[in-house]
């Protein structure tokens, strides 16, 4: 309330003002709008100047006595119109606080009605609501007569704005907003449904039936038969799947802890940083199997040639695995250890985005924590297990499946090279379809488990 | 330099109390550092090495493959090599192909995936969980599941039947568009964000969509801005960094695809498929080099390979600002 009246003030004042500032500059016109207007009014038309010039005449000739008369009634006209304009706010007001007044009253019966509308029936409530739908589309019927009326009166122009306007009133913003959202997605959508999901079903069509290339490619279905030999004849397809399983166990742990670790150096500050960010980045922009398999492929005989050991094992693996044992580390581990030190350059080029991902990760933490944890004296270990893990943690979940999808997808792995075999060799392209549909069940299989795996342990640690 | 800091920091203040605990914080920040530049240099090294090596394999000439004294640093330096490789590779050519089937479907798989990520970022819509799902899916699906369907759909392209229907009304004489071995097996998949790795990009912008403050957006639509428009003059002009990062991930993989271009454009010689048969191209019947000493071939084969990484080394060092700035502003993690 304080605030209608607050306004209604401002509103006075500003009355106020405009009446000053009418009342002004209209002092040299009056007297001569007294004395004659309409001649005034037809000189100043047609001569402004020569009519200023009277008025000026006029007021000289006038005495100060009647100067100061003329502006004393015009102040007390300016005052009873201001009275007149506040009284008239004032009544305002006071329609407006009876009208408020009235809607809190019916706020407080509405309780009283929702009370009686629970003891109706449904069929009589659905009766008072089509009753009210009805009067609601008869007020807006009126409203809309009213509208054209209005719309005619003030010329044509009207209608022809109003429409579109109503149109979108009609759909609600909701919907309005869905209905563009879809529109963004749709070139993905149909983009998917042309060349994903129909080249999948035909994928999955041509796994269950036998394909003759030549024969522009028609299909007669043999079932499960393709399924079949491929797990039973011939041990290569299993070997393959083994091996690169067999890769991906040791290549997620390791890939994830190196990446992490040099995640957290490259995030440290230190002279050069853009520099080494960009050498540990260059693995993503280069990495290719083509340059990678023209490396390994001539590395070899240029070790031969050069007595050098190439292709970045850092040291003999022989001397490693013997000093792993003297160590009193179990042999499998020294074997893990010797296969990770195999790898190592591999390891190194295959990080990169996982890298990028942690890098971002440990950007997004707010540096105040680590402030934080400086000045309440956490060691760096602590400060890493308490701060930086947690906050990295979510990302660890999308890295691991990266490095899944990343090391399945990675053309010169052995599942994808049997499945050339079988389009490039022998035009099977059913056990290709049917080779790579299991490998596929494989993936989706290990992901889900790692998925699984995850929500156990955020079940755990609460 | 940090040591230095350090190091004035500590004494400029309170010399008197310069005892024996600073001298270890000290020794501890200057052993941690140097053991952190220690592994930070080998691993660059480990990176760097084969481009190194190749570098310097490509500039020696042939008697200096010979010679055992020589590690990285030749004797006579030559740019013969980088010559034959351009002639073996045909370089011009092949690479004007990469250019084209990486670079038009870059461009728009970018926009594309964009639009696709926006729509999932901002808007409530029913049915986009499992749309988005579906996307996760696509990243998931191994390429080759689909390639070879793909392919024959490709090759027989008929879609929603409307070349059926042009074939009845007489337009075109099959009831097909053949697409393989044209460029448009890569645009029309990149046009509709289905592209080289687009699940992952329509990710990559959909965070960095959500992570955008909303109010901008809201201002634009009270001031009467379509979605269309507020997309293209609010959300594009702030989206540089993960625009970037798009694409440089979209052109560097659809540059160094050896898998589906050979398979769709079998006809066009693009660079990694012709690098891949570099070694057959020189030493096959009738090549130049078939009766040479293979070690003779090496400084070829690695100037090929410095030719094909250059132009992506150059699109990465000019957009690598901008590159690390998306990750800074954590485009990909949001």
């Amino acid at each position: 309330m304080s605030k209608k009246k607050k306004d209604l003030n401002q509103e006075a004042l500003e009355a106020q003002v405009e009446v000053n500032e009418t009342a002004e500059p209209a002092e040299a016109e009056k007297p001569v709008e007294r004395s004659n207007t309409e001649i005034a009014s037809i000189l100043s038309k047609q001569d402004p100047k020569r009519a200023q010039q009277i008025a000026r005449d006029r007021l000289s000739q006038l005495s100060a006595e009647q100067i100061a008369a003329l502006r004393a009634a015009k102040a007390a006209k300016a005052a009873a119109e201001e009275a007149a304009r506040i009284a008239a706010e004032e009544e305002a007001a006071r329609l407006r606080q009876e009208e408020i007044e009235k809607k809190q009253l019916s706020e407080e019966q509405k309780a009283r009605i929702v009370d009686q509308l629970s003891h109706l029936t449904p069929e009589q409530l659905e009766a008072v609501r089509q009753n009210r739908a009805a009067k609601k589309e008869r007020d807006q019927r009126l409203a809309e007569i009213e509208e054209r009326k209005l719309a005619k009166k003030s010329g044509q122009k009207l209608p022809a704005v109003e429409k579109p306007g109503k149109k979108k009133r009609a759909i609600s913003y909701e919907s309005k907003q869905a209905f563009t959202g879809f529109m963004f997605v749709l070139p993905w959508f149909i983009g998917f449904l042309m060349f994903f999901a129909v080249p999948c079903f035909q994928s999955l069509r041509f796994s269950f039936s036998e394909v003759s290339v030549f024969d522009n490619y028609a299909c007669t279905w043999v079932g499960l038969n393709n399924y079949k030999e491929l797990l039973t004849s011939g041990a290569s397809y299993a070997q393959a799947l083994a091996d690169t399983f067999t890769d991906l166990l040791v290549n997620v742990p390791v890939i994830l802890i190196f990446s992490l670790f040099v995640a957290v150096l490259l995030n440290r500050k230190f002279p050069g940083r853009g520099l080494v960010r960009g050498i540990f980045f260059l693995p993503v922009i280069v990495t290719t199997g083509v340059v990678m398999t023209t490396f390994n492929s001539t590395s070899d005989a240029n070790a031969v040639l050069e007595g050098e050991v190439s292709n970045g094992v850092l040291f003999e693996v022989a001397d490693a695995t013997e000093f792993l044992t003297s160590l009193g580390l179990g042999d499998q581990m020294t074997e893990y250890m010797t296969l990770v030190a195999d790898r190592i350059f591999d390891v190194v080029w295959d990080s990169g985005i996982q890298i990028l991902l942690f890098l971002a990760a440990l950007q997004s933490i707010s540096p105040s924590l680590y402030e934080a944890s400086d000045v309440e004296g956490a060691s760096a270990w602590e400060t890493f297990w308490l701060i930086t893990f947690p906050n990295v943690a979510p990302i660890i979940l999308v890295n691991i499946v990266y490095t899944i999808v990343d090391t399945f997808s990675d053309t010169d792995n052995a599942v994808l090279k049997e499945i050339d075999k079988y389009l490039n060799s022998t035009f099977d392209f059913g056990s290709a379809a049917a080779a790579s549909w299991v490998f596929f069940g494989v993936i989706l299989g290990i992901i889900g488990l790692v998925f699984l795996v995850f929500k156990l342990l955020e079940k755990k640690s609460g | 330099m940090q040591l230095i800091k350090a190091f004035k920091h500590q004494f400029g203040k309170n010399r008197k109390k310069a005892d024996k605990r600073m001298w270890g914080y000290v020794l501890t920040r200057f052993i941690t550092s140097l053991a952190i530049a220690l592994i930070l240099i080998g691993l660059s090294y480990i990176i760097l090495y084969p481009l190194i090596y190749s570098f310097s394999q490509a500039i020696r000439t042939q008697q200096d493959m010979y010679d055992t004294t020589i590690i990285y640093i030749p004797k006579h330096f030559t740019l013969e090599n980088f010559k034959s490789a351009w002639q073996v590779l045909d370089f011009s050519t092949s690479l004007k192909n990469t250019f084209n089937v990486s670079f038009w479907p870059t461009i728009l798989q970018v926009c594309s995936c964009a639009l696709a990520g926006y729509g999932f970022a901002r808007f409530k819509f029913r049915g986009k969980g499992v749309l988005f799902f579906l996307v996760l899916l696509t990243i998931i699906v191994p390429p080759s599941t689909i390639m070879t369907a793909l392919y024959t759909n490709f090759r027989q392209f008929d879609p929603l039947y409307m070349a059926t229907a042009m074939h009845a009304v007489g337009w075109i004489s099959e009831p097909y568009f053949e697409l393989t071995d044209s460029l448009w097996c890569f645009i029309l998949p990149a046009l509709f964000a289905s592209g080289l790795k687009s699940g992952l990009f329509i990710f990559v912008y959909r965070q960095f969509f959500s992570g955008f403050p909303k109010e901008l957006e809201e201002a634009a639509y009270i001031d009467g801005c379509g979605a269309m428009r507020t997309f293209l003059r609010i959300l594009v002009p702030n989206a540089i960094p993960a625009f970037t990062t798009v694409f440089l991930f979209c052109i560097v993989w659809y540059w160094n695809d050896y898998y589906t271009v050979p398979m769709f454009l079998p006809n066009v010689d693009t660079l990694p498929s012709v690098l891949s048969n570099m070694h057959g191209i020189m030493t096959g019947y009738g090549g130049a080099y078939s009766s040479q000493d293979p070690i003779s071939l090496y400084p070829i084969l690695r100037s090929g390979i410095i030719l094909y990484i250059a132009p992506l080394l150059i699109t990465f060092i000019i957009l690598q600002k901008k590159f690390t700035e998306s990750i800074a502003r954590s485009g990909i993690v949001g």
